[in-house]
């Protein structure tokens, strides 16, 4: 009697494209225990859970990039510990070597890690012409919800919803409440979109709809800390029109994780 | 030095001598390394760049030399040099670039730091394979401890600001 083979995963047809800042978070670490020197991003722990299954499910090339976000993170590192450097450097110039070489030391150490990462993620091609077609959809979005945030006014709202009696007694926590559930439009205001962002964006709504003329029923994750994307603690009207316009999820790492695992990816 | 390598290779015994080249290379190294501290002309990140890419070169030297040293104890005879065949080809354009970007000054090509990071990387990977690389902690040896540790808790500090891809 031949074995039954056993079904496929249906985590197969699951993809996640990284942000730049994930591999950034992923990669600087640094530790020296028997210095007592420890370095470390403050989200390296949340990407820690998606590059486990990632690398335990290398075969599967869950995990992918492009030369954009490959670029992307070299740059951010090397303008970070460059401009820590400068910084330095003109505070204390009699120190110059010292801190070439201590900069250094971190730099390649995360420069290792990022390569390290790079090499369990798929890098694919993205035809520039392809993803500036995306460009005016995703340009238009974010001019909308920008416009949205603008107008976003919780005083307003406040006046609108809470009965007149009730209002002054409770303006603060309701002001508090509305304030966490519209956190990432609140951000959005604040500090724009940036062109890099709808990029990244343009190339993952490009490798979703290459991936759906194989696969339609293909799951596209965007893993990303950075709140033009995700959820910002609330629920996120910038990752849901994301979501409803072009299919694709974006969340924190450690959320893409959890979300992998239900796929079957335990 | 190459055709040393290839010598030694082929007769399958190592010439000690050989060390006094890498002493010799190694002090071009340190030359351009100090240039790259201290120049001007180009902006800090650009400048650091090759100052990495100089240190990592001389960090590969640093653990060649201690295996062609060492040769006589662990038996690793000629497999020092055919391991040093492998990197020896990028540490000279490692070398040939950094000059380069030295002649070009304030005409450097914006191209150039980018492809000595590819460059480094390749070199780290490289040598890493074939045990020419320093651990971490040899790495840090004569590093200032002090500093080292100023460093990283500035670093972290830096990391955690802000979103650091608002300018690029």
């Amino acid at each position: 009697m031949t074995k039954s083979l056993s079904p496929p995963i249906s985590s197969a047809i699951s993809k996640v494209f990284l942000d730049a800042c994930v591999l950034v978070s992923a990669s600087v670490y640094g530790s020296y225990k028997d210095l007592d020197i420890n370095l470390e991003h403050e989200f390296y722990a949340k990407t820690v859970p998606l590059f486990e299954i990632i690398k335990k499910y290398v075969d599967k090339r869950i995990g992918i990039v492009t030369v954009t976000i490959e670029t992307q993170a070299v740059a951010v590192i090397a303008k970070a510990v460059a401009e820590e450097l400068e910084k330095k450097a003109e505070e204390a110039p009699e120190l110059k070597y010292k801190l070439f070489e201590s900069h250094a030391v971190f730099f390649d150490q995360c420069l290792a890690h990022l390569q390290e990462n790079l090499s369990i993620l798929q890098r694919e091609p993205v035809l520039q012409t392809e993803s500036d077609r995306h460009y005016p959809e995703v340009a238009v979005m974010y001019n909308d919800l920008q416009d949205v945030a603008r107008r976003l006014d919780i005083n307003k709202l406040i006046n609108a919803n809470v009965t007149r009696r009730y209002r002054k007694t409770v303006r603060y926590e309701v002001y508090e409440q509305y304030k966490k559930r519209y956190k990432q439009l609140l951000k959005l205001k604040n500090e724009p979109v940036e062109e890099s962002d709808k990029r990244i964006l343009c190339e993952s709504i490009c490798l979703l709809k290459l991936y759906q003329q194989t696969n339609p029923n293909i799951k596209m994750y965007l893993a990303s800390t950075d709140y033009h994307f995700s959820p910002s603690d609330s629920e996120g009207e910038i990752t849901k029109t994301i979501y409803d316009k072009f299919q694709i999820i974006c969340h924190w790492p450690d959320e893409v994780a959890k979300s992998l695992k239900k796929d079957g990816f335990a | 030095m190459r055709f040393d390598l290839n010598r030694m290779e082929t007769e399958g015994s190592i010439d000690s001598s050989f060390t006094i080249k890498i002493d010799t290379l190694d002090s071009e190294f340190t030359e351009m390394e100090q240039y790259w501290i201290n120049q001007k002309e180009v902006p800090v990140r650009s400048a650091f760049i090759f100052y990495t890419a100089m240190r990592n070169a001389k960090l590969v030297l640093s653990k060649m030399k201690e295996r062609f040293e060492k040769v006589d104890e662990t038996g690793n005879n000629p497999a020092v040099a055919c391991d040093s065949l492998l990197v020896m080809p990028i540490i000279f354009e490692v070398y040939q670039k950094t000059a380069q970007a030295a002649e070009e000054g304030q005409r450097l090509s914006p191209f150039l730091p980018n492809e000595m990071l590819r460059l480094v990387s390749t070199l780290r990977t490289t040598a890493k394979l074939v045990r020419l690389l320093p651990t971490p902690d040899e790495e840090v040896k004569e590093t200032d401890k002090n500093q080292l540790r100023k460093t990283a808790v500035e670093l972290d500090k830096k990391f955690v600001a802000a979103n650091l891809l608002s300018d690029i």
